[in-house]
């Protein structure tokens, strides 16, 4: 799975303990995506199994030892064949909403309809949040990083607008279903 | 700034009528970036239209700065037109035979200035939207982004009011479209009001206010960011 | 098939959506076709009822003798008659006589053997004068008259009442025996005829013991050439001896000038008509660049572009030429009666009962007329053919691609230049007998010359705009200086727009000069002949014009010399006579006096030898149609027949001279009497005294006169004003048909600019919408369209003073002589450029408004 990949690819600039890579992590993609210690943890567990990382300890007065982690050759070798590879499966169709619309009554297309409206302005407040920061981040700095920002920033705006799209074909099929059904029936 | 009150704008073909708007009441105010977005044929260009003075009500009242553009003579809405309102057109509609330059300029050539006057004013639009290599050239040598930037120049010439904007992006990629979407924005950022017509949510995304027409009435409005002052 | 298909799914729906331009372009043709019908017609018509009028005069006569102007004897009858293989040989009196009445009527009187004339010509009289007396009682009263029921009806006399008639021995007094149907010579001349006894007739018109011709008939079984050489040798020399059919080529040979100035005009209206469809076809290809495209895009091959169009002028010229044919006959009707008028007035006695109705002639012209259409879309359809696919996708404006400004372009205007250059050169250079003195090398040239001009004139254009910039942006600002910009963006379009009016208004301009400059040299030389105060004749007053007259007797002369006040009087007389099988005529003047008052306009050779005409020396002057045609020069010598013999005459000079297109020769009357024994006299031209008045003089010759005879004394400027109206009468047709060519000129004008706006609705939409009022939308194209108006009113004129000259030195001094000037007709000049701006500009104004007053959104979607 992709967190193993992400925290390789942190590791890969430079060595960090636990918690300097969760904020790394979120800096870089947490828009999109949050994780918990735990899940990070767990997934160093798995690197260190598979020989991908090591450790170091790092003494500490007062507390407990910190682990410093780093990338072993056998890791970049793995980061760099994966960052190589296309990805192969879809965006999966999980959304809260799928779920949703499955059980909405299609009889009655009044309550959906109203739905469509609102999840589609929410989008849309989403969008318009997103383009802000976007163009925040351009008047900001200048780097690789806020070029990575931007398109993450895109992708964002993307999915949302196909959401949107999507959401638009909904609400005309169902009106042009209903449409039908009316014309049918006299 | 611009008020539309209870417009409708009706067709008339053969002896059936259709109402392209209906009942649109609506304000919208200094430096606000307005997006109108709606289902095809739901009378967006209509309503564009009517707020730009290319075409008149067929009801109710239409104000901009306060005057009433649905009951002045055909003159002083021109002249409206041309001096208060830059109009962006999906299709550019630059004239083919003049240069990018002129095309700009061409707005105050109609106000009568000589075109030793026009020519620094158009110059330095271009440099603004970043053509000031192409003055030269016809628009059939221009690439669409680059025509729309030359419209986009050629409606800003007369520090207009208010910009109206047809769906300015709509046969352009991606990438083009972003350009002039931040070049917009950016004008709006320095106190702009800008109307623009769009389907594409992500143009719309970059306005201050969305509204949705449906069937030729005002279906949704709302503020998505707050308005440069 | 293919062809079919395109035409039904594409080019009626254009038919359809262009229908002004359709309108135009059907005017034009139209137009064009019924002027060229008209004309036709009109000329067959003329020509027809002159033959006619000489056919029923000559009946069944298979040869006429005749002599000199002043008869034969008439021992020559006997001769005749008795020659082996001769059926009948009759005798003819020719005269004219006026009815005095109410209204002066020139009449012709025919003087026969009542007795004989019958084997001849058929007579059949009218049932109330069926107890006419025999013939031996209509003999024996010398006052018998028999008038025509047409005439008789017309004045209002029935039988035995008396009329009179004017003759060269006076007012005589006859009376009307009986009256003949409308049948054989009794339909001469419309039926303005008498018919007299021969005897009587010899002695009314002071012809005792002459004739004036002998019909003959032969008997069965006789070779025409035989007894023709038989009769000449019968007679001395010097007699005519002719068949009605070279009676009726002379009539043609003499109504020349004005068949072929008629032809010209027919033909300029068609060059109109021509570029017209050029116009037409040349705006339908740029504006459905687009729709070329595509098709060229879908697989349609150049050759079928260009077939496309071809057809569809084929269909439109078929229309428009049918159509055409219609108008001309309207035309033919409404115009025959006053150029038969004019042909009256000016060459002979005709009366155009009813048009000549041909059906192959219509259909050639009107075949014309389609075939010139074709040709004058071929260019524009090659022009189309070369439209690329790419063409349809990007929209490139029409100025972009530089078809009309290539180097190809100007490489084709050069060469079409040098072929017409020439081709005149050619025909210049060449001896008049040579095959290359063609007409058809004037013509090549010509339209050669229009298509270079029109290749050329986007450059042209190109090279005047500016120059008007700087003023336009003075005079009328914002709107000015965007038109000016408009133009100098746009100059292949408003190139071709600028040529379409250019070869209009050449065309109008050449047309009218031509005309123009004829009217002028016949008026120039007219009043260098008229020099006298007093004109006075007998009869009709044009006496020196091809009308016949009735002459007055010589003793006249000494009389009227007799009246005080007068100080000198000159006879003149004319004639005809044969030469080479042309009908000369024969101007006869007393040379003497004439040279110091009324010198003559000589074309070639000196003044000095103009003396040699003087009496006792046997010289005349001759015209310069006649030197060309027959390639005298002064020096050389001509043989006439005079009733004495053939005489050889020296050629003194060659003199400016347009009373017959046939040849002129002038003599002076005492050479003229000598041979020809004639003593009568058409007009005393008469100097007054100085000091004394001209109105009591002309009152004292009339006095004196005025019991024995009618008399016409005009004073000079009289005279003058008469013959300009006649003059001018014979200039109707022409006129006619130069207005329908500044019809079709105008249109072509409409269509043109009407389409130049059109195609730019959309622009206007965009201009409307950023923010150019309705007003200086109009302003705007307003000035535009003047300004192309004026430009290629301007090099059209320019360009029409040029085609006029080589017009008139190709078709008409060839025929006239050299000395015939060229002259620009200012006031159609002006005509012309008010036209050009004025119709530019109204033009344009229509389609402007339009694009003004609609829907700025409606105009932005216009494609
Ligand atoms: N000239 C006209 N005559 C009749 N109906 C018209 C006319 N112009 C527009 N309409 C109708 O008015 C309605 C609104 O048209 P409008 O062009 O404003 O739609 P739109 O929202 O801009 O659509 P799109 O997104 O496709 O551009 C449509 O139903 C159209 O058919
Ligand atoms: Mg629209």
């Amino acid at each position: 799975m992709s967190i193993k990949y992400a925290l390789l690819a942190i590791l890969a600039e430079r060595d960090l303990h636990g918690y300097e890579l969760k904020s790394s992590f979120d800096h870089k993609v947490g828009e999109f995506w949050s994780l918990n210690y735990g899940q990070i943890y767990s997934t160093l567990d798995r690197l260190e199994k598979e020989a991908l990382v090591t450790h170091d300890r790092e003494m500490q007065e007062k507390r407990p030892d910190r682990k410093i982690f780093s990338i072993t050759p056998q890791g970049r070798e793995e980061l760099a064949e994966w960052l190589a590879t296309p990805v192969g499966k879809i965006r999966a169709l999980r959304d809260e909403f799928f779920i949703k619309l499955v059980f909405m009554d299609k009889d009655d297309p009044g309550p959906l309809l109203a739905l469509l409206d609102k999840q589609k302005a929410l989008y849309l407040k989403q969008m318009s949040k997103l383009t802000q920061r976007k163009m925040a981040l351009k008047k900001a700095a200048q780097g690789p990083d806020s070029l990575t920002g931007e398109l993450l920033m895109d992708a964002g705006l993307f999915h949302a607008e196909a959401d949107i799209r999507w959401l638009t074909l909904c609400e005309a099929k169902l009106k042009a279903a209903v449409d039908r059904k009316k014309t049918s029936k006299r | 700034m611009i008020e539309l009150n209870k417009v409708g704008r009706m067709y008339r073909q053969g002896n059936r009528e259709v109402h392209a708007l209906k009942d649109i009441s609506l304000m919208i105010g200094k430096g606000e970036f307005l997006s109108i977005m709606g289902p095809s044929g739901s009378g967006k260009s209509t309503l564009l239209n009517l707020m730009g003075g290319l075409d008149q009500a067929t009801a109710g009242e239409v104000f901009m700065d306060g005057r009433p553009l649905h009951a002045i003579s055909d003159n002083e809405l021109t002249l409206i037109r041309r001096r208060r309102i830059g109009y962006i057109f999906q299709f550019f509609n630059l004239l083919p035979l003049l240069t990018a330059e002129e095309n700009v300029g061409l707005p105050l050539l109609l106000d009568g200035l000589p075109f030793s006057e026009v020519r620094p004013k158009a110059a330095a639009l271009l440099r603004q939207v970043g053509l000031h290599d192409r003055s030269e050239h016809r628009p059939e040598q221009l690439s669409g982004g680059e025509m729309q930037r030359v419209a986009i120049a050629r409606a800003l010439i007369t520090g207009p009011a208010v910009i109206l904007a047809d769906e300015p992006t709509g046969n352009l990629d991606s990438h083009t479209s972003e350009e002039i979407f931040l070049l917009l924005r950016s004008l709006n950022e320095e106190g702009q009001t800008i109307v623009m017509v769009t389907h594409d949510p992500k143009a719309a995304a970059y306005g201050t206010r969305i509204i949705t027409l449906k069937d030729g009435t005002l279906a949704e409005d709302m503020v998505i960011g707050e308005t440069a002052s | 098939m293919k062809l079919l298909n395109l035409l039904r799914h594409i080019s009626l729906k254009h038919l359809h959506l262009q229908k002004l331009q359709l309108v135009m372009a059907v005017s034009g043709i139209c137009l064009g076709v019924a002027a060229m019908v008209a004309i036709d017609l009109v000329n067959r018509s003329v020509l027809k009822s002159c033959e006619d009028s000489i056919n029923h005069a000559t009946g069944r006569a298979v040869l006429q003798i005749t002599g000199g102007e002043a008869g034969f004897p008439e021992e020559m009858l006997e001769r005749v008659q008795k020659l082996p293989g001769v059926e009948y040989a009759v005798p003819v009196i020719e005269a004219t006589g006026g009815l005095t009445g109410d209204k002066e009527r020139a009449l012709m009187i025919l003087g026969i053997d009542v007795l004989q004339d019958h084997h001849i010509r058929d007579y059949s009289i009218t049932d109330e004068s069926a107890e006419i007396p025999d013939p031996l009682l209509f003999l024996a009263k010398r006052d018998s008259i028999l008038l025509t029921r047409t005439l008789a009806g017309q004045i209002g006399i029935g039988i035995d009442q008396e009329v009179n008639v004017q003759t060269v021995a006076g007012l005589k007094t006859f009376k009307v025996r009986g009256l003949l149907n409308p049948e054989g010579p009794a339909r001469v001349a419309g039926g303005d005829i008498a018919i007299m006894d021969v005897y009587a007739a010899q002695m009314a018109f002071g012809k005792v013991g002459s004739l004036d011709r002998i019909d003959v008939s032969f008997l069965p079984g006789q070779d025409f050439d035989t007894m023709k050489a038989r009769i000449e040798a019968a007679l001395p020399p010097g007699y005519d001896v002719d068949t009605p059919a070279g009676r009726t080529r002379q009539v043609e040979l003499l109504l020349g000038r004005f068949r072929t100035s008629m032809r010209l005009v027919g033909c300029m209206a068609l060059f109109v008509g021509m570029y017209l469809i050029y116009n037409t076809v040349s705006i339908s290809v740029v504006q459905r660049r687009r729709e070329i495209g595509i098709l060229r895009a879908l697989g349609g091959g150049r050759m079928q572009i260009a077939a496309l169009f071809l057809a569809e002028t084929l269909a439109v010229a078929t229309f428009a030429s049918l159509l055409g044919m219609a108008l001309g006959l309207g035309f033919a009707q409404a115009s025959v009666g006053v150029v038969a008028q004019s042909v009256t007035e000016m060459y002979l006695r005709t009366s155009v009962s009813e048009l000549v109705f041909s059906w192959p002639s219509l259909l050639l012209n009107a075949g014309i007329g389609i075939l010139a259409s074709l040709i004058a879309a071929v260019f524009p359809s090659l022009a189309a053919a070369r439209v690329t696919p790419v063409s349809a996708i990007r929209a490139v404006p029409y100025a972009a691609d530089d078809f009309l400004r290539g180097w190809r372009i100007k490489f084709a205007a050069c060469l079409c230049l040098l072929i017409a250059l020439s081709c005149l050169v050619a025909f210049e250079v060449a001896s008049p007998a040579s095959p290359a003195k063609n007409l058809g090398f004037v013509v090549v040239a010509v339209i050669l010359l229009l298509l270079s001009i029109s290749l050329i004139t986007p450059v042209l254009f190109a090279w005047t705009l500016p120059l008007t910039h700087n003023l336009l942006a003075f005079c009328f600002g914002a709107q000015g200086r965007l038109a000016g910009l408009n133009l100098q963006k746009n100059i292949t379009r408003n190139g071709v727009a600028v040529a379409a009016i250019l070869c209009s208004i050449a065309l109008f301009v050449s047309s009218a000069n031509t005309v123009h400059s004829m009217r002028t040299s016949l008026f120039e030389w007219f009043d260098s002949i008229i020099r006298a105060d007093l004109l006075v004749s007998s009869g009709h007053p044009l006496a020196t014009g091809g009308a016949p007259t009735i002459p007055m007797p010589a003793e006249m002369l000494g009389e009227m010399e007799k009246i005080p006040g007068v100080q000198s009087v000159e006879p003149f007389r004319k004639g005809r006579v044969s030469y080479n099988g042309r009908k000369l005529m024969l101007e006869v003047f007393d040379v003497a006096l004439r040279m110091d008052y009324c010198p003559a306009m000589i074309a070639v050779g000196k003044r000095e030898n103009m003396a040699r005409l003087l009496p006792d020396q046997d010289y005349v002057a001759i015209n310069e149609g006649l030197a060309l045609k027959e390639r005298l020069r002064p020096g050389d010598s001509l043989v006439l027949p005079t009733p004495q013999g053939p005489v050889r005459f020296g050629v003194a000079a060659v003199i400016v001279s347009f009373s017959s297109d046939a040849g002129v020769v002038w003599l002076d009357i005492n050479t003229y009497r000598r041979h020809w024994r004639d003593p009568l006299v058409d007009t005393y031209e008469v100097l007054v005294k100085p000091g004394a008045k001209i109105k009591e003089v002309r009152q004292a010759i009339l006095d004196r006169f005025g019991g024995e005879r009618r008399l016409f004394a005009l004073e000079a400027a009289e005279f003058k004003v008469e013959v300009r109206k006649i003059l001018d009468r014979s200039f109707v047709m022409t006129n006619a048909v130069n207005i329908i060519t500044l019809v079709i000129a105008g249109l072509g004008i409409i269509v043109t600019l009407l389409a130049s706006v059109f195609e730019r609705t959309r622009e206007i939409g965009i201009l409307r919408g950023i923010g150019m009022t309705r007003s200086q939308v109009l302003a705007m194209v307003l000035i535009e369209s003047a300004l192309i108006g004026a430009i290629g009113g301007v090099l059209g004129a320019a360009a029409g003073i040029v085609i006029g000259w080589i017009e008139m030195e190709g078709m008409i001094r060839v025929d006239l002589g050299a000395s015939i000037g060229y002259h620009v007709h200012y006031a159609a000049l002006l005509w012309a450029l008010l036209l050009a701006v004025g119709l530019s500009a109204l033009a344009g104004i229509y389609p402007a408004r339009r694009a003004a007053t609609t829907n700025i959104v409606e105009a932005l979607t216009y494609e």
